[in-house]
């Protein structure tokens, strides 16, 4: 039998000694830095701020820390939103998502502190297709899959470097303590007067809106949303404009009859949503020059000072 | 629960090694090895409990049906019915998960029937053990396994590091090991081999592997749907699929060799660096070489081989690649690579057979001979690779014709654009090309202890700087294997399986 194995003892038990220890040793090391830093915030330490794509920890835990009256759900539309520039009162959480889906929205309800008077909601069109599996998206549970990786991967080593670097550098967290998104590097990616690269942002955009359908069990959530934010307190809706161009590829691709129903139904759940579809506020100027999809920070407040909080007068 | 998991490698294995150890030292070797089959069958029923009642009924029907046909031929009894049910009782099985859809699908094609049978989930590993199985029967029908115990043979089946995708051990090399004295007595050599083959398999898979998925996924998605393809994605998307399906399965054979050594154990090598090879008969001398090992011994030689001539003989070839080809899974693509390369070798065959009747042969370098021998062979491994990865034969022609640049023209009207590889990644992938094509392989580098079964002699890997790069447990090599240690297991977050699961 061919079993030759390392002819000391010796040298071998040394070897796996040194071997076990330097691992042991940098993962330990490893370890101790992401629970330090816990870029995540999944071990509810984040002290240095959050400069990755930890939204969701970030906007869970911001609702309870930061002092606000106001607090704003809604997907990356919302999210972009500069709800600083609102002249207080009233004082905005921004915990708008990206990539938030109805269900997300009505989950965020639950975090909702219980001081917060008002609630705004901005309903997009996109939160309620069906490309994307039903399902809240929450951050990852507490499982010990989740905590290893949280602790151990590679990603979370890479997370905690860059947020100890940025804090070193002392360049200023993605997220703003009132959750307010820093879109300097949206500006640098999206705002290019490149018409090239627009035009095939268009049609990459318009090839995914070729599949959408509204999904009836994401609309039908709206009742409970509505029963949600009524539980709480005073709210206030709105529906985000539809970019122009996007809105003509809704129209061209023969889904403006079921936009305008989804509208309708809005309006029968929520009386007073202030509808900002077809609105001067869907003109391509208010948008980044490569990303229809999003309104800049200021136009996202606009929004808000200029059609939503005034009912608050009413 | 994959090799390459957090439950795998910080709880199941140190349990289960502990255990085998401590079992060995207290309570003798029949409780060791009663340990190691719990183990390695609590390891199989993680994936899905119910298979256990399958794997286990098979184990013990098997190994009841071999000790009947051993009996019977060292009784000098005929067992020819009795071997054709066994091997039968085990093929039914594998063609019922495996082939009964495909089978049904073809079927309904021909006759224009709709019959339908429902969703079988394919059991983890059933193509791997039931050749085990049947390699074990066919040899105790032939007198050649005159004594075996159950503990021993149940180890043979569900050895938990070979269970899922090999190497496909044969019953004579490894049966003995698992009641060899001293087999349950910690030995640090086998323990530092071992934990580096784990780890030179881990960092294979994890990031070498799988880092290529992505890109290469994307255009064989594409070449799938009809879609335009760069035509640089479509020879970055074959070439890296070559490199990968090749580090992800070596990585996990080095990782089977690896624990298996740990529990003093030694498997038969499955990888020889067979992108190395000068023509495509030694191809597959290194490529998968314990499932060539089975075909060769229990399928072409038992065809006939090469026994009946020449015009037999290729034929011999052609079915058992093809036979080859359709284990691989129930799909006529993979039939059509099996096929590919049964002409493959009939073709290599001709020419070698040819060869020394060409005079002009002397005359051309013998670097340009290489070279030509070379860049043929790995031409037609990659041609054949593209049948293999693709779902359909449509999909891998608009594949091959994209190579050519005739692929699917650009939708204007805004169909997803799939934008072309960039400049550093294959930069990576000419690095990983290098490393395969011109590097010497894991056994090699450990070849001074011998890691595996059935290795080329230690002295072919002399090479490296005389023998200085050859693993040896010195602290420098600890440092090294234990920072690339570190590298690999940051890198688990994400459930990765191996492209040899689905098989």
């Amino acid at each position: 039998m061919n079993t030759a194995t390392p002819a000391s003892e010796n040298p071998a038990r040394h070897y796996v000694a040194t071997l076990g220890g330097v691992a042991g040793m940098i993962l330990a090391l490893a370890a101790a830095l992401n629970y330090w830093v816990d870029a995540n915030a999944y071990f509810g330490r984040n002290t240095l701020g959050f400069f990755t794509s930890a939204e969701r920890q970030f906007k869970i835990l911001g609702l309870a820390r930061h002092p606000q009256n106001a607090v704003l759900l809604g997907n990356s539309k919302a999210a972009l939103a500069d709800t600083s520039l609102l002249r207080p009162p009233p004082v905005f959480f921004n915990a708008g998502v990206g990539g938030s889906l109805v269900e997300d929205v009505l989950a965020m309800t639950k975090h909702l502190p219980h001081d917060s008077p008002l609630i705004v909601v901005a309903l997009d069109f996109g939160q309620f297709g069906n490309e994307h599996p039903y399902g809240e998206n929450l951050p990852p549970a507490f499982t010990w899959h989740e905590w290893l990786a949280n602790l151990l991967s590679r990603d979370a080593v890479g997370a905690s470097v860059k947020t100890l670097a940025s804090a070193v550098w002392h360049l200023p967290p993605t997220y703003r303590d009132d959750g307010t998104f820093d879109a300097t590097g949206w500006y640098a990616h999206y705002d290019v007067p490149n018409p090239a690269a627009r035009v095939e942002m268009v049609a990459a955009h318009n090839a995914r809106l070729r599949g959408f359908q509204f999904s009836p069990q994401r609309v039908a959530l709206l009742q409970p949303l509505h029963d949600a934010l009524t539980a709480h307190g005073r709210f206030l809706v709105y529906i985000l404009p539809a970019e122009a161009e996007e809105m003509s590829a809704l129209v061209n691709l023969g889904l403006r009859p079921a936009y305008d129903d989804w509208r309708r139904r809005v309006r029968e759940v929520f009386p007073d949503v202030v509808d900002l579809t077809d609105t001067p506020f869907a003109d391509p100027k208010n948008y980044f020059y490569l990303d229809i999809m999003h309104p800049y920070p200021k136009i996202g407040a606009r929004m808000i000072a200029e059609t939503v909080l005034p009912q608050l007068r009413k | 629960m994959l090799f390459n998991s957090y439950e795998f490698l910080l709880f199941f294995l140190p349990v289960t090694l502990a255990g085998w150890f401590t079992c060995g030292r207290w309570a003798g070797i029949r409780a060791a090895q009663v340990w190691l089959i719990t183990a390695s069958l609590f390891y199989y029923g993680w994936w899905n409990p119910w298979y256990l009642i399958l794997i286990i009924t098979l184990t013990l029907a098997n190994y009841g049906w071999g000790r009947l046909l051993a009996r019977r031929a060292i009784a000098g009894q005929p067992g020819g019915l009795a071997l054709a049910l066994g091997v039968a009782a085990n093929l039914c099985l594998l063609g019922y998960y495996k082939y009964a859809n495909f089978f049904l699908d073809n079927l309904n094609t021909l006759t224009g029937a709709n019959w339908v049978l429902g969703q079988v989930i394919l059991p983890l590993g059933i193509s791997f053990f039931t050749f085990q199985k049947i390699g074990y029967l066919v040899d105790c029908a032939r007198g050649l396994v005159p004594k075996s115990d159950f503990l021993s043979f149940g180890l043979f089946v569900v050895f938990f590091p070979q269970l899922i995708a090999g190497p496909i051990t044969h019953h004579g090399e490894v049966i003995p090991q698992f009641s060899r004295p001293g087999v349950t007595r910690p030995d640090w050599g086998n323990i530092a081999l071992g934990l580096t083959m784990l780890t030179f398999g881990l960092a294979k898979k994890v990031l070498l592997a799988d880092p290529l998925s992505t890109r290469l996924g994307e255009a064989f998605n594409a070449a799938a749907a009809g879609q335009h393809l760069p035509v640089g994605n479509a020879w970055y998307a074959v070439i890296a699929y070559a490199v990968q399906i090749y580090f992800d399965f070596s990585g996990y054979s080095d990782m089977a060799v690896g624990l298996a050594r740990m529990f003093n154990i030694t498997l038969p090598q499955n990888f020889n660096s067979p992108y190395q090879a000068a023509n495509i008969v030694e191809f597959w001398r290194r490529w998968h070489m314990t499932l060539s090992r089975f075909l060769r011994d229990y399928l072409y030689i038992s065809l006939g081989g090469n026994r009946h001539g020449r015009l037999r003989r290729h034929l011999n070839l052609i079915i058992t690649m093809f036979l080859g080809g359709l284990w691989h899974g129930a799909n006529w693509t993979f039939a059509a690579w099996g096929l590919l390369h049964g002409l493959y070798l009939v073709l290599n065959h001709a020419w070698l057979e040819a060869k020394p009747r060409l005079r002009g042969m002397a005359v051309i370098p013998r670097p340009l001979r290489l070279f030509t021998s070379h860049s043929l062979t790995l031409g037609a491994v990659l041609l054949a690779w593209i049948l293999f990865r693709s779902n359909s034969f449509s999909a891998a022609i608009v594949l091959l014709q994209t190579l050519i640049g005739h692929g699917p023209p650009l939708v204007a009207d805004g169909m997803a654009v799939i934008s072309e590889v960039k400049p550093e990644r294959w930069l990576w992938l000419g690095l990983l090309c290098a490393w395969v094509l011109l590097a010497p392989n894991s056994q090699g580098v450990c070849s001074r202890f011998q890691p595996v079964l059935g290795m080329t002699e230690p002295s072919a890997h002399r090479g490296l700087c005389g023998g200085r790069l050859l693993w040896r447990p010195s602290t420098t090599w600890a440092i090294a294997i234990a920072v690339i240690f570190v590298a690999a297991f940051l890198s688990l977050s994400t459930v990765s399986e191996f492209l040899y699961y689905q098989f």
